[in-house]
């Protein structure tokens, strides 16, 4: 069962020794919840001014390309299914200059 | 070869049916006779591992790690996220993958992604299950590519 990511480990490169920390995300979840319902007549406002047209036209068809993958239940049920498929994710990457890495929980 | 797959050949023989319905017949047949075989045949069989996760890893030759080469890659991508990645594309808007194909297409590729369908995801994932590359480097790094 997919569930959604519940922390991320993320360490920079840098020229001081970092011991990398960790972020809770599942403490973001609900602040992008909350940030989703409150942008939501942003979005449809935006999507509505996109198909009216007035931008540029190659900006225009990229952002109605955008606008409409995320507008539709579609969209944002791949978007989510997406954020769930992300447990297990982990990028390990040592150099000279130090160790990057970002793991997600 | 039962008395159903012969007639369905001879139908092909005598032009009654194209190639392509004898093999839709042929293969409708293999699943009823599965089918009636009962959960026996489908216990005998074993199914194929699927993989968890997509690996990449580069690993320093060992002389060239004690010399100081600490160079090192690991990546792990989770195949459910390349699922869901590849069924983003599905969401394209029509005038999207027209442009996606045009622009494969004046390089030399031929691939119309309106042909893609879910079970093809579902199928190209379980192919990558098979996937093993390995490649060691002039200085001796391991390039390796795999499914676990």
């Amino acid at each position: 069962m997919k569930r959604p990511p519940l922390l991320l480990r993320l360490r920079i490169p840098g020229k001081k020794r970092r011991p990398g920390c960790w972020l809770p995300i599942f403490l973001l979840l609900p602040l992008a919840l909350a940030l989703l319902i409150v942008l939501a007549p942003v979005m449809l406002v935006v999507g509505a001014v996109v198909r009216r047209g007035g931008w540029r036209k190659r900006q225009l068809s990229t952002a109605r390309v955008v606008v409409g993958m995320l507008c539709s239940v579609g969209g944002i049920m791949a978007l989510v299914g997406l954020i769930c498929s992300t447990p297990g994710l982990r990028v390990d990457v040592t150099d000279d200059d130090g160790r990057f890495e970002i793991a997600v929980i | 070869m039962s008395e159903s797959q012969k007639k369905i050949l001879e139908l092909l023989e005598n032009k009654k049916i194209t190639v392509d319905e004898a093999q839709r017949l042929l293969s409708a047949l293999r699943g009823e006779e599965g089918h009636h075989e009962g959960h026996v045949l489908r216990d005998r069989t074993p199914k194929p591992a699927r993989g968890k996760y997509l690996r990449v890893t580069v690993q320093p030759d060992p002389e060239h790690e004690r010399a100081g080469n600490v160079d090192r890659v690991n990546v792990r991508v989770p195949m459910s996220l390349i699922r869901s990645g590849m069924k983003f594309s599905s969401l394209l808007p029509e005038e999207a993958r027209d442009k996606v194909g045009g622009a494969l297409r004046d390089k030399g590729i031929d691939f119309d992604m309106r042909n893609l369908k879910p079970e093809d995801f579902d199928e190209l994932i379980d192919a990558l299950s098979e996937l093993e590359v390995d490649v060691r480097s002039s200085d001796g790094e391991m390039v390796r590519v795999f499914v676990e």
